[in-house]
């Protein structure tokens, strides 16, 4: 009777385990990860673009609130160690701080564009942190999901596809090594565990945000959203007009406060279903541009609906790209 | 090595098949330990992070080096947008300056006024950030989560912030609210215009502080005393609401 019970757990670890590594090791086509690079690079500089407006104000060291100030602050609301280094800590207003702004932009381009891909990810990360930790109290909606998109798409062969690496160093096997350093080896394997992690990661964020929600009445009441709208200095548009509606106006938003919080709490559930999925990630359109609409937060709507790339197949994207120049070497299951 | 995470073949394993399952057991731990960090900060994330458990600040506190430094906990990050608490209304800092540090305000003509956020769009973070910090110290200085020496560091950077800029010695850093209409206007209260949700008794000021720069060019900062604090004036009338609904 022991040994069978031994069996049953035996073949249960067994299962688990093929479960297990089908998920995270099974490889995968890297085009997904590489449109998605494409996408979070674009967002990242059109983030710095939009960090420049107020550069000298915020980030300068002699900026409204100074480095000191912000450690400060840190140690009276936190606990612990910050782990928060910043070289931004060090630049007054300055032509130099323009100059580093201008390089992180150029960073992020470079990532978008595929051009040492591994490098100028990093790069990217490494500037993004760094306007984070000079001030994490203003860090805005779309720091942290830029952060870990931008560290799993530094994990994943990104630049394999759709890249000036996939053209400069992709189909010469003198170049291999060069190529896994940059990113732009096929390396189907890492693919599918990077896609799997922001798949996961995005999941959890999703349902941070849906919890976080249910702390406040308004989202109970389904009233939430008519506070957004409400708020005459933040809100990017007057849809007060809605109240003219009488009942059906607020049943309205009623019906967009609950939808909101109801697809964030779904969502890391129903993209797991094989019908759950299209249908979340077409609502995540609708969702989304009504959130934008509704705060104003733009790049950071974006930036979710880019990372819902992350949930497609490979076979979506390769209508709009040409097949590269070397033969694929990915069995068909993994380019499927 | 966890048993279920072993390389699934039951052939006789290679060489290299035997590297790749060890490559497969560190990267499955490895993605254990990630994922557990990350789940760990994001469950712990709450409105200002004061409903963790001791269990989950304890944990987020030894995560911090590899969560806080890459920025997978989104601490200060209001992903809720608004509870619909008074806290959550509209925001910003007005700071008035004045020439001289060594008169008092009421001696002095007003050299200027600066409002953060002053300007920029709506659809773009940069106008956000203003409304962020103006938040952070209005939530440090309404009654029950008070705290004078968060309210009077952001006053103090603040403050010297707009002086060193302008060349003044003074300021008065005020923070002010603008609460928010619902929506039935049949809610609001007498003394608030149900036709004018910009009107300014719907404005009223959370924080107000001097700062002024001292002889040693330090910058010093003294809150003025709010309107809670301070006794009410013997009148014979009932007192006016001092909020636009009846439930706020």
């Amino acid at each position: 009777m022991a040994t069978g019970a031994k069996t049953d757990f035996t073949e249960l670890a067994e299962d688990f385990g093929q479960k297990w590594n089908r998920f995270w090791f099974a490889p995968a086509n890297p085009l997904p990860v590489c449109v998605l690079r494409i996408f979070v690079g674009m967002l990242a500089a059109a983030h710095f673009l939009e960090l420049g407006q107020g550069l000298n104000v915020w980030y300068a060291s002699d900026g409204v609130v100074p480095p000191a100030a912000v450690r400060r602050l840190l140690d009276l609301t936190s606990s612990g160690v910050e782990y928060r280094y910043s070289y931004l800590d060090g630049l007054p207003v300055s032509s130099a701080l323009v100059v580093i702004h201008v390089l992180a932009i150029l960073a992020s381009l470079a990532f978008a564009l595929g051009l040492l891909t591994r490098i100028s990810g990093l790069l990217t990360l490494a500037a993004l942190l760094a306007y984070i930790h000079r001030l994490p109290q203003i860090a805005g909606h779309v720091e942290p999901v830029l952060s870990f998109l931008i560290f799993y798409l530094c994990i994943a062969p990104s630049g394999a596809r759709l890249s000036l690496d996939w053209r400069l160093f992709g189909s010469s096997k003198s170049k291999a090594t060069l190529a896994w350093i940059v990113g732009s080896s096929d390396a189907p394997e890492v693919a599918n565990v990077a896609l799997r992690l922001t798949q996961v990661h995005l999941a959890m964020f999703y349902a941070m945000m849906g919890l976080t929600k249910l702390y406040g009445d308004a989202w109970w009441e389904g009233s939430a959203v008519w506070i957004l709208l409400a708020q005459t200095q933040s809100r990017p548009v007057d849809l007060t007009g809605i109240r003219r509606w009488g009942q059906i106006g607020e049943y309205l938003i009623n019906f967009w406060t609950h939808g909101i919080v109801y697809f964030e709490l779904a969502f890391g559930i129903l993209i797991w279903t094989r019908i759950g999925r299209p249908i979340v990630l077409w609502l995540s359109v609708l969702i989304w541009v009504s959130v934008i609409i509704a705060t104003g937060h733009v790049l950071f709507g974006l930036t979710m609906l880019a990372a819902n790339a992350a949930f497609l197949p490979a076979a979506v994207f390769e209508p709009f790209v040409r097949r590269p120049r070397v033969p694929e070497t990915l069995p068909a299951a993994a380019a499927a | 090595m966890i048993a279920g995470m072993q390389p699934t073949s039951s052939k006789p394993a290679g060489s290299s098949e035997s590297n790749q399952g060890l490559l497969r057991s560190i990267a499955s731990l490895l993605i254990c330990i990630h994922l557990f960090c990350v789940a760990v900060v994001l469950a712990a994330n709450s409105p200002g992070n004061f409903r963790r458990s001791p269990l989950q600040g304890r944990l987020v506190s030894i995560f911090a080096a590899f969560t806080r430094l890459l920025h997978f906990d989104p601490e200060f990050t209001p992903y809720y947008y608004t509870l619909g608490r008074p806290l959550d209304d509209d925001t910003w800092l007005v700071i008035d300056l004045y020439p001289s540090g060594e008169q008092p305000v009421a001696q002095q003509q007003l050299a200027s006024s600066i409002q953060l956020p002053d300007g920029g769009s709506n659809w773009l973070e940069n106008r956000r950030r203003g409304f962020q910090l103006a938040k952070l110290l209005a939530a440090s200085a309404d009654p029950p989560s008070e705290n004078d020496d968060i309210t009077s560091e952001i006053a103090r950077a603040v403050g010297g912030w707009a002086m060193r800029q302008s060349g003044n010695g003074r300021a008065v850093v005020r923070c002010m609210r603008r609460y928010s209409q619902p929506f039935d206007l049949a809610a609001v209260n007498a003394g608030f215009p149900a036709d004018r949700p910009t009107d300014p008794a719907y404005d009223t000021t959370v924080y107000e502080a001097d700062v002024w720069t001292d002889e040693d060019k330090q910058v010093q900062v003294q809150k003025r005393a709010s309107r809670a604090e301070v006794a009410p004036r013997q009148t014979g009338g009932a007192a006016p609401a001092t909020t636009p609904t009846v439930n706020k």
